[in-house]
């Protein structure tokens, strides 16, 4: 497996992010596998940002450990990133910023970045693209991909802008091959035959899924990190006849979306913890109605305004439990941004089918994190449409009683009944909170309130029946594994490359990624940890909330492993935990940090 | 040709008797039947309280939603629906206390959808609190020694908030309310009905016998709706009923302008940017960019 990583580090409003999206690119265009991770301050200018370009010739499941090459634009990325540089790693840098101190091992490339676009290119704003011309000489970049990027992004500003750009690439590969002696082992294979692939950061994959999966209708109410998955949808909604609408707040947008919801459209609304909080009453009303809607919560560090720009898996409580009363819904969680894409497709099928609320969890970094994947080819997906009655499909009447359509009618098996659409006279009906007989009268009686609640409930067991199964990803080659690993989210994903280098360590891994967190398949969890000595749940939140929920819906005891400072697990973390679980046999339960594997209280690398 | 009661759906109105929302009721259908509505056509939407079980009582498509919440919920409607006719029916507390903050959003934007406040200046669902619109010194359960809030103005509020019809009317007088609700609905638009529905039970102040010969139809004084500023002096001043008690209640439509709405703007923009027949093309436009 041929595999490189690619850190560019620099100032908010330098063209980091930029720089690190034409690699990206780049590398699709020449037959590359690549995942890309970009941060960047809370400021519109200025502070510390960076992107993180890893390619590799096998599908990438995370950005990695560390990084292989370090390009640092001025001297606060290099004070951000040195006690990472160790033996063997390259640092590119501008020289004419700063001098960088003595790292042993370390090859260092000193570039005058700063001079070569003030002073050369007369235009400071291509100093991204120098540098990016340097890395393309440097590693043997396939050079074509990134000019035809170039040319796509600028061709909109003009031939002039284009000409700029090119120069300043071709003056810093030119510079890379005049004035720098190549000491370092890491090359970029030749390019080869481009794959049938898309690249999508996270919150674009749901953006496109939602349109995808036939919505219609988004609510809007700027939140980070979830307000680009808005920024997204707009276009696609409009060019497919559907309509934003930016509300006045959360609660609005909720009301907005069972509005539309209730009038025959399928909606959604995006948000992040402080949002879903405001939500919470529309929540359980939409279970209590049965209205369909999809409410993405793009997870940031909590409570309260917490960190806003920061990875954390800490809303899995609220949105399995929270509301007042007891409903249905239904709670998926994407593992990567391919799944992003098709895990708000089945939120939208779940919750037409079912008529519940359907939650989407994803996180700060996985919103930001951009993939290249297979292409979706969209007539291989199913979409499920909405069940709307027609008095044509019903010539006895079952749902028609006393002249009133029976919009919570108790004789279905399933617990489901046919919707009734503004427009149509033959289903005209109230909605209410209020529990109801089948008409939608209001009623308190005992015996009313017993069976619709069993009819709500009896649609989550029919979700657990025909739906759960398929969001449970096993990976479980071991009969008897000397760990098993369960794991949702992000944390998900970097596990897949845990598992994949324990096992070429000889370790006897399985695991398990749930994508489906409520209702949960108990026995499916169950089933998987009867195959394991020991199972463990690395997740990103203080008090284990997977492992919680595991202990609440199935036999399952798993041990905890917490890590809660706002960064995503890497994998040389998970790979850590699953050997120091091996040195301590008689560890079979309970929580664990990394102050137990490493002896100290923080760990990460950014 | 379809008749009030056509309006009406075999669910009993649970309220006391005696209360001003039996009247708004009685008006509503009526405006209905004047306007040959379709009752499948109509989409009747409430928030919490004893005036927002009305959508209930009428057979047309209703959403009876949460404690201040209806504006919202009948935006959605509307735009999922511009074709529809969109109606919330609510009450003081609801638009005015907890759910305040979408009233602005709704009348700015100018959304076509027609509010009718059931104003009983008192929190009756749960049972004797002051509401935003109470008048000073009412007595309530959370107010034992009489409530020192001042109170809003409705009509005002709607008007600053940019609201392109505003009325009041009054549950005495069905014809009034009729005919001011017919004109909301007809109405292009954010349209604002404030109507004075007394609480017999627990205001024991604003009461019918109150309000009685204490109205006056402003547009029957002279007033010209078509003037916001002529809109904002009765509201504000020459009737001021809410600080000075002797002054008489105005009644009536008391601005109306025609302005494009939300939604026809949004169907232009749709118009200009929308047709998009393969949803491949969105995927397809993911790959890496080729020139
Ligand atoms: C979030 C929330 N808070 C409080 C309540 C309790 N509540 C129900 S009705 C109501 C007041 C209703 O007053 P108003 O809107 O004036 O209607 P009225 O009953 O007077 O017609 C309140 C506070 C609720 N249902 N939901
Ligand atoms: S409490 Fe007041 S508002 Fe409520 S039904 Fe009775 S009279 Fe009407």
């Amino acid at each position: 497996m041929w595999d490189l990583t690619v850190k560019i580090g620099g100032e908010g409003g330098e063209g980091v992010i930029s720089a690190g999206d034409f690699l990206t690119e780049a590398c699709a265009r020449a037959g590359y596998w690549v995942v890309n991770f970009k941060s960047f301050p809370a400021e519109i200018k200025g502070g510390y940002a960076q992107s993180v370009v890893r390619v590799s010739d096998e599908r990438l499941f995370s950005t990695g450990d560390s990084f292989d090459v370090l390009c640092c634009f001025n001297g606060e990325a290099y004070e951000f990133n040195k006690k990472h540089l160790v033996g063997g790693t390259v640092m590119v840098y501008d020289s004419s910023d700063f001098e960088p101190e003595d790292h042993d091992g370390v090859i260092m490339y000193p570039v005058p970045l700063s001079y070569l676009a003030r002073d050369v290119m007369k235009a400071y704003i291509t100093k991204n693209v120098i540098a990016l011309g340097v890395l393309c000489g440097l590693l043997d970049v396939p050079v074509e991909p990134i000019k035809e990027s170039i040319k796509a992004k600028f061709g909109r500003k003009g031939s002039q802008v284009v000409d700029m750009n090119l120069r300043a690439l071709e003056l810093g590969l030119d510079f890379a091959k005049r004035e720098l002696t190549k000491r370092d082992p890491y090359r970029f294979p030749p390019a080869k035959e481009p794959m049938d692939v898309v690249i999508m950061e996270g919150n674009q994959a749901i953006a496109k899924g939602a349109v995808v999966a036939g919505c219609k209708f988004y609510a809007a109410y700027p939140i980070t990190p979830a307000t680009t998955v808005g920024n997204y949808i707009v276009e696609d909604l409009i060019r497919t006849g559907g309509w934003l609408y930016q509300a006045e707040d959360e609660i609005a947008s909720l009301g907005m979306a069972l509005g539309a919801s209730f009038a025959g459209v399928k909606a959604m609304t995006a948000t992040s913890g402080p949002g879903l909080s405001l939500m919470t009453e529309f929540l359980s009303y939409s279970g209590m109605t049965e209205l369909p809607v999809v409410i993405v919560d793009v997870q940031r560090v909590g409570p309260a305004t917490g960190m806003p720009t920061k990875h954390e898996q800490g809303d899995l409580y609220h949105a399995v439990f929270g509301g007042h009363g007891e409903f249905p819904r239904a709670v998926l969680a994407p593992i990567s941004v391919e799944d992003s894409f098709y895990m708000t497709i089945e939120a939208f099928n779940l919750a037409e089918k079912y008529q519940i609320p359907v939650i989407l969890l994803t996180d700060a970094s996985m919103s930001l994190r951009t993939e290249s994947f297979p292409s979706p080819r969209l007539k291989d997906i199913k979409i499920v449409d909405r069940w709307v009655y027609k008095a044509s499909e019903d010539p006895e009447g079952r749902f028609r009683r006393a002249g009133r359509f029976l919009r919570y009618a108790l004789f279905t098996s399933d617990g489901i009944t046919p919707m009734g659409t503004p427009g149509d006279p033959d289903a005209i009906h109230a909605v209410t909170g209020l529990e109801r007989q089948e008409n939608s009268d209001p009623r308190n009686r005992p015996d009313v309130r017993t069976w619709q609640m069993e009819k709500r409930f009896k649609k989550l067991e029919k979700l657990l029946r025909e739906d759960a199964e398929r969001f449970y990803e096993i990976d479980g080659p071991f009969d008897k594994a000397e760990l098993g690993l369960i794991t949702w989210g992000l944390t998900a994903s970097v596990t897949k490359e845990a598992v994949r280098r324990l096992r070429n360590r000889g370790v006897k891994v399985n695991a398990l990624y749930i994508k489906l967190l409520y209702p949960l398949r108990g026995d499916v969890v169950e089933r998987f940890a009867e195959r394991c000595e020991r199972v463990v749940v690395p997740e990103s939140n203080w008090s284990g909330q997977l492992a919680t929920l595991l202990r609440a819906f199935s036999h399952v005891r798993p041990i905890s492993y917490c890590v809660y400072r706002g960064e995503p697990f890497i994998p040389k973390e998970i790979e850590d935990l699953v050997v120091y679980l091996l040195e301590n046999p008689t560890l079979t339960e309970g929580r664990l940090t990394p102050s137990h594997l490493y002896g100290e209280k923080s760990y990460g690398l950014i | 040709m379809l008749k009030p009661a056509d309006y009406r759906s075999d669910v009993e109105p649970t309220w006391c008797a005696g209360c001003g929302d039996f009247g708004v009721l009685a008006a509503i259908t009526r405006a209905f039947a004047e306007l040959g509505l379709e009752p499948h056509r109509v989409v009747s939407v409430s928030g919490i309280g004893c005036s927002s079980r009305l959508p209930l009582f009428l057979k047309n498509y209703s959403i009876h939603t949460l404690h201040g919440r209806a504006i919202p919920v009948a935006i959605g409607v509307k735009l999922a629906r511009p074709d529809l006719t969109v109606i919330v029916e609510t009450g003081d507390g609801d638009l005015f206390s907890i759910g305040a903050g979408h009233n602005p959003h709704a009348a700015r934007r100018n959304v076509d959808i027609t509010v009718l406040c059931m104003d009983n200046q008192v929190y009756g669902l749960t049972k004797n609190q002051v509401s935003p619109t109470s008048r000073e010194w009412l007595y309530g359960s959370l107010t034992p020694y009489g409530s020192i809030d001042r109170p809003l103005n409705p009509i005002a509020t709607m008007l600053a908030f940019g609201a392109t019809f505003v009325a009041q009317t009054y549950a005495g007088n069905l014809q009034h309310m009729t005919y001011v609700i017919k004109e909301a609905i007809k109405h292009r638009g954010f349209s604002f009905v404030n109507i004075i529905s007394p609480c017999p039970t627990f205001n024991r102040v604003d009461t019918f016998q109150y309000y009685k010969g204490k109205v006056k139809d402003i547009n029957q004084l002279g007033h010209d709706p078509s003037s916001y500023e002529a809109a904002l002096r009765v509201a504000f001043h020459d009737l001021d009923h809410y600080y000075d008690p002797e002054a008489p209640v105005p009644i009536g439509i008391f601005y109306r302008v025609q302005m494009e709405t939300y939604e026809e703007r949004m169907a232009k923009v749709k118009a200009r940017y929308g047709g998009l027949e393969d949803l491949q093309e969105i995927i397809d436009a993911c790959k890496p960019k080729r020139v």
